[in-house]
């Protein structure tokens, strides 16, 4: 018995030195050390604004004298239109920043008629008129006797970029940081809804900071990308410039 | 640090019972000559798992250069679908009139003719435009799947695009792939060239490669679970062997991918084979390469239980075979070293003790047919030898002593006889010297009637007849003999003996001269002192017809000497107990050999021969007893002998 008992003992032992060793020598792990992404997806060159997780308060902007001249489906189109644009967003920036966004129920009636905010075109790119609109807006949600229903539906957005977009019922488009809008007719008239979509990203895109890619003195396209050229593609054929998305952090 | 007790006991098993110094050096060889496989297979384990890790290598390249040969020839299929040979000679497609675009040459029909020839031939173009040099104009557009914007894009200005600007230049432009919802597009511009080799324009389109690069991974797979995957040059995973859905993982973070497509050459030190946790979580061994136009990184990930699933069967065979063989030799290290070498040695070591014992007619024998067989035969030869030697000194001892009895018994009676008178009266002076000869010759006499008794017994003379014979009137015979002896030094017998013991088989003569040596040893070895007053005890004295007599009290004792007996089954046990110097431990064991003498001071000047023990035992163990002693320093001595009872008692 006291022989098996050796036996047995001296093999354990032998087995385990052996399995050892042949770990130490065959089984060792190479694994690369993986470089941690600790920067954030933030506003374009403001790293202080992280911009991970978006939510957008998506309103329907209507002058005065237009308030009888309401677009029937504007709800509809703007919750799609968003849709669009929230998977767009996600595509291009591989998960790291997400969409959540919420239509206010009833349309915004500006305190003035269309004339005083109108541009020329639907197309027609960072209007003074429409910027005056939306800053009154703006002005209007600090202002305690403003709009309570409106301050109620923006509610706190913790942890979150608040994102304003507005579906005006005239013409021109209108971006800045946290502030987007685009024509309803952008988006529903047959000479540019195939790229509609692409206009609203273009203008949400202004909201994240980032810039149109044109050359200053001839105006012309430098780019292809939706902030370039191909703001006029529709959107299933667009991106952003990895150079662009770089500078709102996404590791390249 | 303190050993576990269990570990302990199990090394100390270990290097005693079973591993002795013989057997360890005979195991240290064998594990030295065993570990030597072992070392030959971890090499070859070595070499084995370096060929695989080797030919997982050239089998992961393979695919990669396969994978990227099917990603140039696309790109390069949609490139020479692009190239136009224009015919006509012009260095413009388009003039500028009042701010508008007049056609020069040929009408926008007949570019939309070319390039509905090219849509149709690649289905994976999703917009083609046709580019004027001299205005950047976008002359022509076809885009299938999206013709409302045709009229939109008409016109639009691309001249600061790079993409128009190399291809005016001359060169292939191949843009870099970007993700669209509608899939990962790359951007391919061609040089419009007219027969004179003039560029009036370039071709640009916008190529959905989606499903080309998807179907160039399905296709490249590693057996069951290996998978190819192609990332772009921001890391972003494009396409994936195993998976079509699209991915929007980002693995620029990961090292290795990383790594791959850094901004700068790879280092000659980075190993292209690398094995990592993989983004899914799964140990895999890993290759990648990169493409350089448009950059991207390919990817061949295999799974560690599929590629090393056949290396890892071989290698737990080669561990076991080799741990195996290790066990092997430990056991065969043992059982050789004990039934070869150690088994036969300690034969030999046995024999050795016999001789050192003096029993020389009890040979060695070995039986292994080699060299330790010769030397156990030639061990028995020493014994011969030795016990011939032996021999003669027995008889030389013999002759010795029985020469010598005759003289020294004569010169015993002379002197005597001179002593009493018979040559005329003596002087004191003479008579005091003559006394002192007498006692020289007495011990004379004594040393050579114990040399004689031993020779006797050495020789096999000694000669006992045992008979059925009463202990106590020998026992109170001998008491009698010794009694002035004790009176001389006060030493007070004790001997009580029961009635009913029975018998024993001993020779009479010998009896009493065992008990005359026991109890003259415990009265000689009893140094007088100035003892305790004895008081006689009832019962513990002889009785008035004993050798002792009473005692009166006030009497001076200096020592006892006891005698019992004990029944122990069927022998009779008779015990001598003194009051004596007692013996250490150390000389016990020595008591009964010839000529040992108890040397201390307390006994220095006791005489003796030394050879009173060595002759009682030869007594007793011829008259089939045992004889042993129990003792302590200073407080005195027990010699015990045993001797059968008769049959007749029981």
């Amino acid at each position: 018995m006291r022989f098996i008992f050796y036996f047995v003992a001296t093999g354990v032992i032998v087995i385990f030195v052996a399995l050892l060793a042949a770990r130490l020598i065959f089984f060792q792990d190479r694994n690369l050390p993986p470089i941690l992404d600790f920067q954030r997806i933030h506003l374009y060159k403001n790293p202080t604004t992280v911009v991970e997780n978006v939510r957008v308060f998506a309103f329907y902007a209507v002058p005065s004298d237009r308030a009888e001249a309401i677009y029937p489906g504007w709800r509809d189109l703007l919750f799609e239109a968003l849709q669009r644009l929230s998977r767009f967003h996600e595509i291009q920036f591989v998960g790291k920043s997400h969409i959540q966004y919420d239509v206010f129920p009833e349309p915004i009636i500006l305190d003035d008629e269309g004339g005083a905010y109108d541009a020329a075109s639907p197309l027609d790119e960072h209007h003074v008129g429409l910027r005056r609109a939306f800053e009154e807006f703006e002005r209007e949600l600090t202002d305690p006797a403003g709009n309570d229903k409106v301050r109620k539906f923006l509610g706190t957005s913790r942890d979150q970029y608040r994102t304003l977009v507005f579906l005006y019922e005239g013409a021109g488009a209108y971006g800045k940081e946290g502030l987007a809008a685009i024509s309803r007719r952008a988006l529903t008239d047959s000479r540019y809804s195939a790229f509609g979509d692409s206009w609203l990203y273009h203008q949400f895109a202004h909201a994240l900071g980032l810039p149109d890619q044109q050359d200053s003195t001839t105006g012309l396209a430098t780019s292809d990308d939706i902030m370039g050229l191909g703001r006029h593609r529709p959107l299933d054929l667009n991106y952003i410039a990895p150079e662009l998305t770089r500078g709102m952090g996404l590791v390249e | 640090m303190r050993t576990p007790t269990f570990l302990y006991t199990l090394t100390e098993r270990l290097k005693n019972q079973l591993f002795g110094k013989l057997i360890r050096k005979m195991l240290i060889f064998m594990v030295s000559i065993a570990l030597l496989p072992l070392v030959i297979s971890y090499q070859s384990i070595f070499i084995m798992n370096s060929l695989h890790r080797a030919e997982v290598g050239r089998t992961q390249d393979d695919i990669i250069e396969k994978v990227m040969s099917e990603m140039n020839k696309e790109i390069d299929s949609i490139a020479v679908a692009l190239q136009l040979q224009y015919n006509r000679p012009t260095d413009r497609l388009v003039s500028i009139e009042n701010n508008s675009p007049i056609f020069d040459i040929i009408k926008e029909s007949e570019y939309r003719v070319i390039l509905d020839g090219i849509v149709k031939k690649r289905a994976d173009i999703e917009l083609i435009t046709i580019v004027d040099g001299s205005s950047g104009l976008q002359v022509a557009v076809r885009a299938p799947n999206f013709q409302a914007i045709e009229e939109t894009e008409r016109f639009k200005n691309a001249g600061q695009l790079e993409s128009v600007k190399e291809a005016l230049g001359g060169k292939l432009y191949v843009g870099r792939i970007y993700a669209t919802p509608r899939g990962f597009m790359i951007d391919i511009a061609v040089p419009l060239r007219t027969a004179e080799g003039n560029i009036p324009g370039v071709v640009v389109a916008k190529a959905n490669v989606k499903s080309a690069m998807q179907k160039i991974v399905s296709l490249n797979r590693l057996k069951q679970t290996g998978y190819v995957y192609i990332t772009d040059e921001q890391g972003r995973m494009l396409v994936h062997s195993l998976v079509t859905a699209p991915f929007p993982i980002s693995l620029a973070s990961m090292g290795f991918v990383e790594t791959l497509l850094a901004p700068r050459e790879l280092s000659p030190e980075f190993e292209t084979l690398q094995q990592y946790e993989s983004f899914w979580g799964k140990k895999v061994i890993a290759s990648g390469g990169v493409f350089p136009q448009p950059k991207l990184a390919v990817v061949v990930e295999w799974p560690i239980d599929e590629a090393n699933a056949l290396i890892d069967q071989v290698r737990g065979r080669y561990i076991i075979f080799t741990v195996l063989v290790l066990n092997l030799s430990i056991l065969l290290s043992i059982f050789i070293a004990q039934k070869i070498v150690v088994g036969p040695i300690k034969i030999l070591e046995a024999g050795t003790k016999r001789i050192a014992w003096g029993r020389l007619d009890e040979p060695v024998i070995v039986k292994t047919g080699d060299e330790i067989e010769g030397l156990a035969m030639s061990f028995n030869e020493m014994m011969k030898g030795l016990k011939q030697l032996e021999e003669l000194r027995e008889e030389f001892v013999f002759i010795a002593a029985h020469e010598l009895r005759t003289p020294v018994t004569a010169i015993k009676g002379y002197i005597q006889m001179v002593l009493e008178g018979a040559t005329g009266p003596l002087n004191d002076k003479t008579k005091e010297f003559l006394t002192k000869v007498v006692d020289a010759n007495k011990r004379l006499v004594n040393l050579v009637n114990d040399l004689l008794e031993v020779a006797r017994s050495e020789a096999g003379r000694l000669t006992v007849t045992t008979v059925p014979l009463e202990m106590v009137p020998i026992v109170r015979s001998v008491l009698s003999e010794l009694k002035p002896l004790a009176d001389e030094k006060s030493i007070q017998f004790v001997y009580n003996p029961d009635s009913s013991l029975p018998k024993t088989m001993a020779d009479e003569g010998r009896l009493k001269e065992v008990l005359v040596n026991l109890i003259g040893n415990a009265i000689k070895y009893t140094i007088p002192s100035t003892g305790s007053t004895g008081s006689p005890q009832a019962g513990s004295l002889p009785g008035p017809e004993g050798p002792s007599g009473p005692r009166t009290a006030g009497q001076v004792v200096s020592g006892t000497v006891t005698i019992r007996h004990e029944v122990q089954g069927e022998k009779l046990t008779t015990h001598i107990q003194d009051t004596g110097v007692g013996i250490s431990k150390e000389a016990q064991k020595k008591l009964f050999e010839k000529f040992y003498r108890v040397q201390t001071e307390q006994t220095q000047s006791i005489t003796g021969t030394g050879l009173g023990l060595f002759i009682v035992k030869q007594i007793v163990e011829k008259m089939n007893g045992t004889i042993w002693v129990t003792s302590e320093e200073g407080k005195g001595s027990t010699f015990s002998f045993s001797l059968p009872i008769a049959a007749s008692a029981f």
